[in-house]
């Protein structure tokens, strides 16, 4: 089934009904469309790229074997989302130690596609981003795992407060009032970092 | 970011400056992109369906199963439970408290002879004691010729005369589990029951008979031969002992022989019909049946 893209936030290239099925192709198109997504939001939430490659592996072993029970009719996004959160709470919670890694990895050495994405041969400049973006990455990992979350999902991953109270679980309110609290508590970190 | 799918900023109207630099600040990391070899080959291995197999072989060991369903962070999952099971204890202690029935209060003294109250003298002449809360569970006696009314507000009034000991039973509960156990060892009661003791029961035992009433105006008189149960109105079942009570209906009795003799089921004699009715009709408007 192809997705009416009036209808719905899932682009028109997914055949779910396809993905449903496990069909090779629809399953290259999803992953193609979720995947960076995917790896980009565990990675800030987990702070180290390690990790996040680990659990986008999972990510994806989850979707996999879920397939057959996507609603077709459904933007699957917030469905991706709830499965990354959820692997990255069970990762939070069953092995602590693995997140003392601090986050260094993530914007000091980025990869290829990362350096390739910034399209300005402009090293000073780079540099200064990246040391920007490393405390930033640093004070959020100094976040509550469920503040971080909240932040994460909303001006990271660009997602509407009812979305985020689907992924994480609570209602709407609990979210605006987690999220408020989360950002001033980011806020705080950010200046004693000196930004 | 992957899919700038800005959030709607009119949501956040009143962030303070720190906030504003806070959201500004997450909204500048960029993303973060994965290596491109890491990339190609779970992409493979997802469109392939291999990535199944290396959760089954335990490919992604490092990261432990999760679940699809959104779980509570463990600390708050703790918190949660611990209040959980503790707004359910309070909820089942407020829950006890409120399904207990009315407490039993002094409705009436007369006669001659004494009360006594878990041993404490109570004078039959002296009127102060009408409407004294009397808890479950006190050592009822009356002696010679006095009697004592007791009254549970609505559900039954019980006339305790020379005689009788009992250990006075909680009336029944209000909601559920509404059954009221009581023991007569010797003398004589009679017992009225209200509106509100609809859909309860009284359950009492003597040295002789076990008695089952389920609302109803009866008496239990107890002589050295056995236990006679006088119905004068409903149906109360009685039984010897060990066996099942059997209904014995309004204008009857059934007497049960200390003696093993099989029981006697007769019509209920004048003199007690007379005392249960007059006891029935003072009664009535006490427990606002009129």
């Amino acid at each position: 089934m192809k997705i009416d893209p009036t209808q719905s936030t899932t682009p028109s290239v997914l055949d779910l009904e396809g993905f449903q099925r496990r069909e090779p192709a629809a399953l290259e198109a999803f992953f193609e469309h979720y995947f960076d997504r995917v790896f980009s939001i565990v990675a800030r939430l987990l702070g180290n790229r390690t990790a996040a490659e680990d659990a986008a592996q999972e990510v994806f072993i989850k979707i996999h074997r879920a397939a057959h029970t996507l609603d077709p009719a459904r933007d699957p996004g917030p469905w991706v989302a709830m499965i990354a959160t959820n692997v990255c709470r069970d990762l939070w919670r069953s092995a602590p130690h693995r997140m003392e890694r601090r986050s260094a990895s993530l914007d000091d050495t980025p990869g290829l596609a990362d350096r390739l994405t910034t399209g300005i041969a402009d090293p000073e400049r780079d540099l200064l981003r990246s040391e920007r973006a490393r405390l930033v990455q640093e004070a959020v990992m100094e976040l509550k795992e469920d503040f971080r979350e909240v932040v994460l999902l909303r001006d990271y991953d660009g997602r509407a407060y009812e979305e985020i109270a689907a992924i994480v679980g609570a209602n709407e309110s609990a979210v605006r009032k987690r999220y408020s609290r989360a950002l001033a508590e980011l806020g705080r970190l950010l200046r004693k970092k000196g930004l | 970011m992957n899919d700038p799918r800005i959030p709607n900023d009119r949501d956040d109207a009143g962030l303070d400056a720190d906030a504003l630099l806070a959201r500004e600040a997450v909204r500048g990391l960029r993303p973060v992109a994965p290596e491109s070899a890491y990339r190609a080959g779970l992409k493979a291995a997802f469109a392939s369906g291999e990535i199944a197999g290396r959760a089954a072989r335990g490919g992604a060991a490092k990261v432990p199963e999760p679940s699809i369903l959104p779980l509570p962070f463990p600390g708050r999952h703790r918190l949660w439970t611990g209040i959980a099971v503790a707004a359910a204890l309070v909820v089942a202690v407020i829950t006890g408290i409120l399904n207990q029935g009315p407490a039993w209060r002094i409705a009436g003294v007369r006669g001659e002879g004494s009360i006594l109250l878990d041993g404490k003298f109570v004078s039959v002449t002296d009127a102060s004691v009408i409407g004294r809360r009397i808890p479950a569970g006190v050592r009822v006696e009356v002696t010679n010729a006095a009697e004592l009314d007791l009254r549970a507000d609505g559900v039954m009034v019980m006339q305790v005369t020379g005689g009788t000991d009992l250990i006075l039973p909680p009336s029944p509960p209000r909601w559920f589990a509404r059954r009221s156990a009581l023991h007569v060892q010797e003398g004589e009661i009679r017992v009225t029951t209200g509106p509100a003791f609809q859909g309860a029961r009284l359950d009492m035992t003597t040295p002789d008979a076990e008695i089952s009433a389920t609302g109803t105006t009866f008496a239990v008189i107890l002589e050295r031969t056995g236990t006679c149960v006088c119905v004068f109105e409903g149906t109360v079942a009685v039984g010897p002992r060990g066996t099942a009570p059997a209904p014995v209906s309004s204008g009857n009795l059934r007497y049960i022989f200390r003696d093993g003799s099989a029981p006697a089921d007769k019509p209920m004699r004048d003199m007690e019909r007379t005392k249960l009715g007059m006891f029935r009709n003072t009664q009535m408007a006490a427990l606002g049946m009129r």
